[in-house]
């Protein structure tokens, strides 16, 4: 039989360094889960990916029991991992931090297509371009 | 201006922030730039069962919560000032964290199970009978890895049952020993001398605890948090309850830590991380068997005894 459900939690956490600290802590603790055992599967999961943000959706059953899956890095993750970038541009239109090439954004493109809207790449790319934008880093060529 | 801005803390003062953002991967990511420690993200796909604070969030909008470690109130009022710039977000709340009560709330649900076919762990609040012929364990759940209900720990524990229920191991090295499962387990099936390692003081406290609330002061088990590759002699008897990454890294020091014709037992890896783990211990150790709880899997090795 089917494990009823109680609750689904997301979150967004560093790769391979889950810990008890908030927002881990309060956001499972607080529901009955386990917080050593959910940082322990975490970290096991997400090692190799190491210096990336990786979002988590947890399902917790009724018995307090957790499964979790976890989703490719957000965009502008990747795109400041690419670029070397420590942050993205508060002012976009103005203040620019970088230049991303088709190469590199295919890249991003095809690493995020499993939680995209879309099967298709170029899509993909435009997308992706479209976060570059709004964080102040300008596309080399037309996508 | 309240006496934290000068007072010094021995524990992080975290001030907790709430926004609706339009744009969530913008939002988060801003956030991470401010230096939040995580983000919780809560849109229309998330929820839970009779909780008031996962309130509906409007179609189009997510709810962003994250935390900061701030030194002082100043150090605080200059990052709220920060986040009310974050473009498509508003502020719905940013205040100081004080709440503790998630590190204790999740042990209402830790209920008396199975820890291996003879072993029943519980906390120390719940009447529980050790099974016919077997034992019980003690554990105040803590900030240590090692309540019993996960897999790979179970894994160990069965093995721990068998090899101990089998053979005579005089003593045994427990590294990354959390609360101290493990070495509570194996004095319970007659391993005299028992040394639990971890890499910080915290798991250590809890698993002291333990080890007083199972009536074992008097056995001989240390737990410390002396590196591996510092620690003197070999052991008949290692265990090792990690990741798999860690193990790897490790593998020099567990190995050379075992005697000649003792057993190493590793556990916390993936089904996919056993090749890795095979590669990095297979050409020094002899696999004996594997035991696996979907989707966690055990080892067993012995060292050969030519490498005395």
């Amino acid at each position: 039989m089917a494990k009823k459900v109680a609750g689904q939690i997301k979150l967004q956490v560093p790769a391979g360094k889950a810990n008890p600290a908030p927002p881990i802590g309060p956001a499972l603790g607080q529901h009955g889960v386990n917080i050593m055992e959910f940082c322990k599967q975490f970290n096991a999961r997400t090692q190799d990916q190491q210096g990336l943000i990786i979002p988590v959706v947890i399902t917790v059953y009724a018995d307090r029991s957790f499964d979790f899956i976890t989703k490719t890095p957000p965009a502008a993750v990747l795109i400041k991992k690419e670029l070397g970038l420590k942050s993205g541009s508060g002012v976009p239109n103005q203040n620019k931090v970088g230049v991303i090439t088709i190469d590199q954004l295919r890249s991003i493109a095809e690493t995020k297509l499993p939680d995209l809207n879309t099967d298709s790449v170029e899509n993909a790319i435009r997308i992706i371009a479209g976060t570059c934008r709004s964080m102040g880093v300008d596309v080399e060529g037309e996508v | 201006m309240s006496e934290d801005t000068t007072s010094e803390h021995t524990e992080p003062v975290w001030w907790r922030a709430e926004l609706m953002a339009s744009n969530a991967e913008n939002g988060s990511n801003s956030l991470w730039d401010l230096g939040a420690g995580g983000v919780e993200v809560r849109d229309q796909e998330t929820f839970f069962d009779d909780s008031p604070e996962f309130t509906p969030v409007p179609e189009g909008l997510v709810r962003l919560i994250a935390y900061f470690e701030c030194e002082s109130e100043l150090a605080a009022h200059k990052l709220e000032q920060q986040l009310g710039l974050i473009p498509q977000t508003t502020i719905v709340d940013f205040a100081r964290f004080d709440d503790r009560s998630w590190e204790t709330k999740w042990h209402e649900f830790f209920k008396p199970r199975n820890l291996a076919p003879l072993t029943i762990v519980g906390p120390p609040w719940e009447e529980f009978d050790a099974p016919e012929g077997g034992r019980k364990i003690i554990i105040q759940p803590g900030m240590a890895f090692g309540t019993g209900t996960h897999e790979t720990t179970q894994l160990v524990s069965t093995k721990l049952e068998e090899l101990l229920g089998e053979r005579t191991f005089p003593a045994m090295l427990d590294v990354g020993c959390g609360s101290g499962i493990l070495s509570i387990l194996a004095a319970q099936l007659g391993v005299n001398s028992i040394l639990g390692l971890e890499i910080s003081e915290d798991p250590l406290e809890n698993a002291r605890e333990n080890q007083e609330l199972n009536a074992l002061v008097d056995h001989d088990i240390v737990f410390s948090t002396t590196p591996l590759a510092e620690v003197e002699g070999t052991y008949p008897l290692v265990v090792a309850n990690i990741i798999a990454p860690i193990l790897i890294a490790l593998s020099h020091d567990l190995i050379a830590h075992t005697n000649p014709g003792g057993t190493l037992v590793l556990s916390g890896i993936l089904a996919e991380q056993m090749d890795q783990i095979r590669d990095a211990f297979s050409p020094y150790m002899t696999e004996v068997n594997t035991h696996a709880l979907d989707p966690w899997h055990a080892i067993e090795y012995t060292k050969p005894e030519q490498d005395a």
